[in-house]
């Protein structure tokens, strides 16, 4: 009997704790927005894929593998990197060289990548002065083979005429297509030494000329694929050659999304994202809303500091375009009563704009109530203030990455009669902007962190 | 000091302070009740009083957030009621130990009156400043800038009148030139 | 009731002074008539309560009237209806020179007679002058008077019969004499004068209604005589004084004893006695200043005439007096009845004076320009200016002449009350052990005690802090002060059908008690 009734009353206990707390509300009602951000390994399956190694074969190529005095030459090493690169990270690899067609290679012929020979142009003269390399053709079957990385070794001097109209699209439409699979292309450039002939400089005139007199030239690969492939690449090239001196290394990350990650996905915002000072307001408190959503709730006052920052190596994938810019989507509800226990409903606000966001190098600052300061809001008001905060529009870092290498189709003249020792790549910086051009197209708005600051004010 | 001379000023004064006075008591009655909603008062607040746009886009209803006011305005306006109904008895009190001892020196005392009302006015525009503007009530966040400057105007003259009235009634007869247009008060055994 | 009062002498003059000063103060009976006896006319002391008496007549009449300045009966100030003849002074022997020779036509008597004029009076006393009184000769003045009283076609002598008339129409009748017993027209004429008048009243068969009282002053000052230029002179010497008393007491002793002429007698005496600084042997010189034993004789008049005094068929001699020490206090004053508190009375009319004097008299005096700065204040709003506004001119009419001269009038007499209070307390004291403080009177008066025609200056103006010590004018531990009194006069309630100055006078007269 005494058993029954002490069960009796633990069951009417909880029943009536969970009656008093069903009729608090100490948060409002809303939906909340989760991350749409795409894990692009997960993506991936497990298996890998095959692997296609490009090999630009046009004249001008052979510059690299002959040693210039003084200068190091590092293309033969880096051409056998990727050779063993592309054995790990694919099922099968196939080379192919390419011009203005692309041909396979048979394995012979792979070894001979790293010597002049492979470059000697056995066409007709009129096929070896007309040389030019056809990248347009590389990313329509990097567009129909999505799930192989392919990885390009080019000098990448591109004339205008590859860059516009038609040619132009057969770069743009598959480059879309690739980055919309949530596919990559990362530029590796390396400064080597050059001992050769670099032609077809346009001039002025309309003619073209060419340079003998170059001994640095970069060469790039360019790699199309998943992004851990790519910074596998990446990494591994830079490891091996460019650990101690990066100063003839460029990378850039041409992708759809330069978001890294989702930071409410896996708890990474605490504390220490707001001000220490928070910390020691009245009745601070920090917790995770439905294991997902942080909340900020203490009582300030009018003068309250309240700057959110997030480090930008949390949201942004290293070496990518980055984000130029961001936004914050706010909402908030407020209730005359400031006690949970007191609160029997929420009452959506129509503030407007009340944050600014702002980035610098190192961070993303959301600066709360910057316009709408907090002195206009009422004390004896408990307000709940939602922010999510999205990357709107993907950024064009790499752009400036390669902009000492590149010159443009108008500069070249004057630039080669300069006699120049380092030889730069015609419109490089025009190649990369069309690149981040498409993936700006194909950039979605992406939810980067949501937060909650639930606070009233006491004077 | 003739007792019954310092309590008949003191009944002239209490009617003098009544004559207006009985408005403010009117009115902190009705702000102590709290807001009804079909009032004309709630609405007035909202109209003259309140950051309307504020409240607006804050989402709460103002019936809700005004319970806070009427109760702000309600102890302010006690509180000036009780310093005013205070300054005006002990004027009237005080008045009769003036050292008015030879015909002419009531009128020198008008700089006491004066010094005296001063500081009434003074500790007026503090209360006010101090219930619309200080940290002391939530409700004050709630008034905006025109807001203040009315209940500041209205509270200055109103209770001014209402000190006046009952110093004018309630001074003692030899002391009335100390005040203004004490004089023009009208010989009666009854006043 | 009809009141009489006969001051006799130079005493008896001063003693009406203390008198009329008291009557002013509301001590006295409803009526009074007054009247003097001196054979020396140009007294000072007369002559000063003469003048006296005439300020308090016309200032009575003043604000007595009932068309103008009306203070009305229920007002205690200048209570006493006080009448007098036009000469108050009743001469015993009139003529530029008398003689007692040519009284008694000396030359025309028998020889016999004259042997017995010869027995009686020395030659010098037979031929002296006597137009400045009877130098201390009782026995010359006793054969004047009593050849020269109880005319009845005199103008003096007539009032008393009128008095004895009235007594046996039924109406009751006081009459009250007073003078020294020592000197000469007092010593002479005080039993006298008393006899006689008890002769008319058995003439006339007046069995009741009449009652006669009388104050007698024992020696109560003395004076040096300077040695150089008296030889020869008859004058009144203060050692013989005693020696007259005792010889005077004897004769009232048995005076009392077998014709019982008074029905209540009052003595009063002091000691020790009063030096007084001047001595003059008569005229307008001798002007003696008021001294405290005479105020007793005034008050043990006033309380003779009080219808609270019930008198008996036996006569009753009373003796005043003070305490043992050297301390004159307030409580040495008697009160004249039960109703009427002679120490109240006269610190009210003491701190009238001062307050009229020296805050509110000012202020009235000179043209409407002048005064109407106070229009506004209330008092003057309540008082003045409501009850001296003249509807016809739409005026207010205080500056007027004849509102003026009661102003000045009044401001005059509230000085002579001053000085009289000051005076008789400084010179009661003057040089002797004894103390005096019923007034602070240092702080608006000088006393110089040897300049006799102006032994006492009353300040002009008073600074601030003079004023301010209106609250230790009187010795009696009521601290009323100035302010007290305008918020007095604001408050007091203006009596029925008061006119004119009659309301301000009345209001601050009784403003001024605590």
């Amino acid at each position: 009997m005494k058993k029954v009734l002490t069960q009796i009353s633990i069951i009417l206990l909880v029943l009536s704790i969970s009656s008093a707390q069903s009729n608090e509300k100490c948060s409002p009602d809303f939906e909340m927005s989760k991350s749409s951000i795409v894990n692009n390994s997960q993506n991936d399956s497990l298996e890998k894929g095959e692997v296609f190694v490009f090999f630009d074969q046009s004249t001008t190529m052979q510059g690299f593998t002959i040693d210039q005095p003084g200068q190091e030459n590092l293309y033969v090493n880096i051409v056998d990197d990727i050779q063993q690169i592309a054995e790990n990270i694919g099922s099968d690899t196939i080379y192919q060289n390419f011009g203005t067609e692309i041909n396979p290679m048979s394995d012979r012929e792979v070894a001979k990548v790293k010597t002049p020979k492979f470059y000697e142009c056995s066409g007709s003269s009129v096929e070896c002065n007309n040389q030019f390399s056809s990248i347009k053709e590389i990313f329509s079957i990097a567009e129909d083979e999505p799930a192989a990385t392919h990885i390009v070794i080019t000098h990448l001097n591109l004339q205008d005429s590859q860059l516009l109209a038609s040619d132009r699209e057969s770069i743009t439409d598959p480059l879309t297509s690739i980055l919309k699979q949530g596919k990559s292309i990362g530029i590796i450039g390396v400064m080597n030494s050059f001992n050769g002939k670099i032609d077809n400089i346009p001039l002025r005139s309309g003619d073209y000329t060419e340079y003998l007199d170059a001994e640095t030239r970069p060469f790039y690969i360019l790699v199309i694929g998943n992004q851990d492939n790519i910074n596998r690449i990446k990494d591994n090239i830079e490891e091996n050659h460019f650990s101690s001196n990066k100063e003839n290394f460029k990378y850039a990350l041409i992708t759809s999304s330069p978001i890294l990650q989702n930071l409410n996905e896996n708890k990474l915002i605490d504390e220490n994202n707001m001000p220490t000072k928070l910390a020691r307001e009245e009745n601070f408190n920090f917790s995770y809303m439905e294991d997902y959503l942080p909340v900020y709730k203490f009582t300030g006052n009018k003068q309250t500091k309240l700057k959110f920052k997030i480090k930008n190596n949390q949201i942004v994938v290293p070496g990518s375009t980055g984000v130029s810019k961001f936004s914050i989507s706010e909402k908030v509800w407020t209730t005359n009563k400031t006690k949970c226990k007191d609160i029997k409903g929420w009452n959506e606000a129509n503030f407007g704009t009340l944050s600014e966001i702002t980035q610098n190098n190192d961070e993303l600052v959301i600066d709360l109530f910057t316009e709408k300061p907090l002195k206009k809001l009422f004390r004896g008001v408990r307000y709940f203030y939602k922010i999510d905060v999205f990357a709107d529009k993907p950024g064009n870092s790499s752009e400036k990455e390669f902009s000492d290498w590149s010159v443009n189709s108008s500069d070249i003249d004057k630039f080669t009669q300069s006699n120049p020792v380092s030889f730069k790549t015609l419109n490089l910086e025009k190649f990369v902007s069309i690149l981040n051009a498409v993936s700006g197209d194909t950039f979605k708005k992406t939810l980067i962190a949501s937060f909650v600051v639930n606070f009233n004010l006491t004077k | 000091m003739n007792m019954k001379h310092i309590l008949r000023s003191v009944l002239l004064s209490a009617i003098g302070l009544a004559l207006l006075g009985w408005v403010s008591f009117w009115f902190t009655t009705l702000n102590a009740f709290g807001p009804d909603g079909e009032s004309n008062l709630l609405q007035w607040y909202f109209d003259n009083l309140v950051q309307r746009e504020e409240i607006t886009s804050s989402g709460m209803p103002w019936e809700d957030l005004a319970v806070s006011l009427y109760n702000l305005l309600a102890q302010m306006t006690t509180a000036l009621l009780s310093i005013t109904v205070v300054a005006a008895l002990l004027w009237s009190v005080g008045s009769h130990f003036l050292n008015v001892n030879a015909p002419g020196k009531a009128k020198f005392y008008f700089i006491y009156w004066i010094i005296f009302t001063g500081i009434f006015m003074a500790i007026v525009v503090g209360i006010v400043f101090w219930f619309t503007k200080s940290a002391e009530f939530n409700a004050a966040d709630y008034l905006s800038d025109g807001g203040v400057i009315m209940i500041s105007a209205i509270s200055f003259i109103y209770y001014f009148l209402v000190y006046y009235l009952g110093v004018l009634l309630g001074t003692a007869r030899f002391a009335r030139s100390s005040i203004l247009f004490g004089n023009k008060i009208p010989v009666s055994e009854l006043l | 009731m009809k009141n009489y009062i006969i001051g006799i002498g130079g005493t008896g003059a001063k003693c009406l002074e203390h008198l009329l000063h008291c009557c002013s103060a509301g001590l006295g009976p409803n009526n009074l008539w007054a009247g003097m006896v001196d054979q020396d006319e140009a007294n000072g002391n007369v002559s000063r309560t003469k003048i006296l008496l005439n300020k308090y007549i016309n200032l009575r009449s003043n604000l007595r009237n009932e068309s103008r300045n009306d203070l009305t009966k229920k007002s205690n100030l200048f209570k006493t209806n006080i009448t007098a003849n036009a000469d108050s002074v009743w001469l015993p022997m009139k003529g530029a020179n008398p003689t007692l020779e040519e009284l008694i036509n000396y030359n025309l008597l028998k020889p016999e007679v004259k042997g017995l004029m010869d027995c009686l009076y020395d030659p010098d006393e037979l031929k002296q002058n006597l137009s400045e009184g009877f130098r201390a000769r009782p026995n010359i003045g006793a054969a004047a008077i009593l050849s020269t009283t109880a005319n009845e076609d005199d103008i003096f002598w007539s009032q008393i019969y009128k008095a004895i008339d009235a007594a046996r129409g039924g109406e009751e009748v006081r009459v009250f004499i007073i003078s020294s017993i020592f000197g000469g027209t007092g010593a002479s004429g005080f039993p006298n004068i008393a006899r006689r008048i008890k002769q008319i009243q058995k003439d006339k068969n007046v069995a009741s209604n009449f009652h006669l009282g009388g104050a007698l002053m024992l020696p109560y000052f003395n004076y040096e005589v300077p040695e150089e230029n008296m030889e020869g002179e008859l004058f009144a010497k203060p050692e013989e004084f005693l020696d007259q008393t005792k010889g005077a007491l004897q004769y009232y002793s048995k005076l009392f004893e077998h014709e019982p002429i008074f029905d209540q007698v009052y003595v009063t005496g002091w000691d020790p006695l009063t030096k007084l600084p001047n001595f003059k042997m008569g005229g307008n010189l001798q002007k003696n200043p008021p001294l405290f034993p005479e105020l007793y004789a005034a008050l043990g008049a006033l309380r003779f005439f009080s219808e609270d005094n019930q008198i008996s068929d036996k006569q009753e001699i009373l003796h005043i007096g003070k305490n043992e020490s050297n301390d004159i206090l307030w409580s040495d004053i008697p009160n004249v009845s039960n109703s009427l508190n002679s120490k109240k009375d006269i610190s009210k009319l003491i701190r009238f004076a001062f307050s009229y004097n020296w805050m509110y008299g000012p202020a009235l005096t000179g043209s409407w320009s002048k005064i109407k700065k106070y229009q506004n204040e209330n008092w003057f709003k309540r008082l003045i200016y409501k009850n001296t506004y003249n509807t016809d001119t739409k005026a207010c009419e205080v500056g007027h002449e004849h509102n003026q001269e009661i102003i000045s009038s009044m401001q005059e007499y509230c000085q002579d009350v001053l000085t009289w209070i000051t005076d008789m307390q400084y010179s009661t004291i003057a040089d002797t052990d004894q103390k005096m403080d019923l007034v602070a009177s240092d702080f608006f008066s000088e006393f110089k005690d040897k300049n006799s025609s102006e032994r006492i200056k009353i300040k002009e103006k008073l600074n601030e802090t003079e004023k301010n010590q209106f609250n230790t004018l009187i010795n009696d531990n009521k601290n009323l002060k100035l302010l007290n009194v305008m918020s007095n006069i604001c408050y007091q309630r203006i009596e029925k059908d008061q006119k004119g100055l009659g309301v301000f006078m009345d209001i601050l007269f009784r403003s001024c008690e605590q």
